[in-house]
């Protein structure tokens, strides 16, 4: 593989691969599709490299966002047409954990299933990995406005979906 | 954010997110002392996330494929520390000072707020303390502001741990510290000042919750707008003091040098 990545970026790049592996997950909403996903954005990164001016992780995330919508989606639609997708918890011992005596975390993995890229997305960018709404939104390439309005439709759709709605919807 | 035209779930959500503008957020923690139905669903969506984030989380537990640990020529020990959880660093931002005096007014709110809707007295909890506008001498969180070192986690009691996550002079002339405390799920980030009569809380906001000794790393880098706008406010053109400047404060008990 003819490698485009400096030693350096390439460091950088490992220390965010947790981060870029929940972006994964959140787009392709199985293990081992995002998996696939971190492989081939992992590849793409290092074959075609990270300008000087970008930030190794809002850049790897744009990448891997792409590659996702571009190529691998349709790939996982075809194939889920007969298979049914793996999720967390069949690698993960605790999936039945209680939380907040309320929701399983099975429970939330299936909600998170239910929804739609762009809500898992923008959860995982702001509730999860800590991004501000500007940093959401130049990752995802959408004005800060649609985080706002869709970050708020996925939290009211988790709720509502798990069930887990102590408190009426506004 | 702009909140004209937010209804009530968007602009919780933004406040959960420390995206509102200081004076918006101040009018909603005014609502939500006055509309139990809100402050539920506010506490709903927070639980939301933190069963989101403990999806996520579980996924660390789960190693990186070996194609990607091949492709970038990963041994197993750094494979294994690649697995913490890190977040990009949001820098403090820069706010005008009416900003700050708008921030000011946040935190008289919430402490209002607090008084009215949290149990009080000794015994009370680090996170609920500092909730409740409460930095007693000799607590657990007072400890943490008079001895802690900028950076380093520490246990407060049995359930909570705290971070002291920076420390300055204000320009009036006061030593004041930013932290961080999460317990049992819950978070808040506050800003601390010292005067004689020992440590006042000068600004606090909801934050990221975190389990403590979990991999998730929040402290510093999901600073809530509110208590961004008090540290800026406070600290004007002062430098961020040093972790020697913070040991000489620290073993002079937070006085100025007297001649």
């Amino acid at each position: 593989m003819d490698r485009k990545l400096t030693k350096n970026r390439q460091q950088e790049l490992v220390e965010v691969l947790p981060n870029i592996r929940r972006f994964a997950m959140s787009l392709a909403g199985s293990l081992a599709d995002a998996d696939d996903l971190l492989q081939s954005t992992v590849e793409r990164l290092l074959t075609r490299g990270i300008p000087d001016d970008a930030a190794v992780l809002p850049w790897s995330l744009r990448v891997c966002k792409n590659l996702w919508i571009d190529e691998l989606r349709s790939q996982k639609v075809r194939r889920d047409a007969t298979t049914e997708p793996a999720v967390i918890g069949e690698q993960v011992e605790d999936g039945e954990r209680k939380l907040h005596g309320e929701m399983t975390l099975q429970e939330v993995q299936d909600v998170l299933q239910s929804m739609s890229d762009e809500h898992r997305m923008v959860l995982e960018l702001v509730a999860v990995e800590g991004f501000s709404y500007k940093e959401a939104a130049a990752a995802l390439e959408i004005p800060v406005g649609t985080v706002m309005s869709r970050l708020a439709r996925a939290r009211t759709a988790l709720l509502e979906r798990s069930g887990f709605e102590p408190g009426p919807a506004y | 954010m702009e909140t004209n035209n937010m209804n009530d779930e968007e602009l919780l959500s933004a406040y959960i997110d420390g995206e509102l503008h200081a004076d918006d957020a101040a009018a909603l923690v005014e609502r939500l002392a006055s509309e139990p139905a809100l402050a539920q669903r506010l506490e709903a969506l927070r639980s939301g996330d933190d069963a989101l984030r403990a999806v996520y989380k579980s996924l660390d537990e789960v190693p990186l494929p070996d194609g990607v640990t091949k492709l970038l020529d990963i041994g197993a020990d750094t494979a294994e520390e690649s697995n913490v959880v890190t977040f990009p660093a949001r820098g403090i931002r820069r706010f005008a000072n009416v900003q700050f005096a708008i921030a000011a007014s946040v935190v008289l709110v919430v402490g209002i707020l607090a008084i009215q809707l949290m149990p009080s007295g000794p015994g009370m909890q680090p996170v609920d303390a500092l909730v409740a506008g409460q930095i007693d001498a000799g607590s657990e969180v007072y400890d943490l502001l008079e001895r802690g070192l900028s950076g380093r986690p520490e246990r407060l009691g049995d359930a909570a741990e705290g971070q002291i996550i920076l420390s300055f002079e204000s320009e009036g002339g006061d030593y004041c510290r930013q932290l961080y405390v999460t317990q049992s799920e819950r978070a808040v980030h506050g800003v601390a000042c010292r005067d004689a009569s020992g440590w006042r809380l000068e600004a606090i906001a909801p934050g990221s919750s975190v389990s403590p000794g979990g991999q998730f790393q929040t402290a510093a880098t999901a600073t809530p707008e509110a208590v961004s706008a008090a540290v800026e406010g406070l600290i004007g053109s002062n430098d961020l003091l040093s972790e020697e400047e913070e040991k000489t404060v620290i073993s002079k008990a937070w006085k100025k040098s007297s001649n």
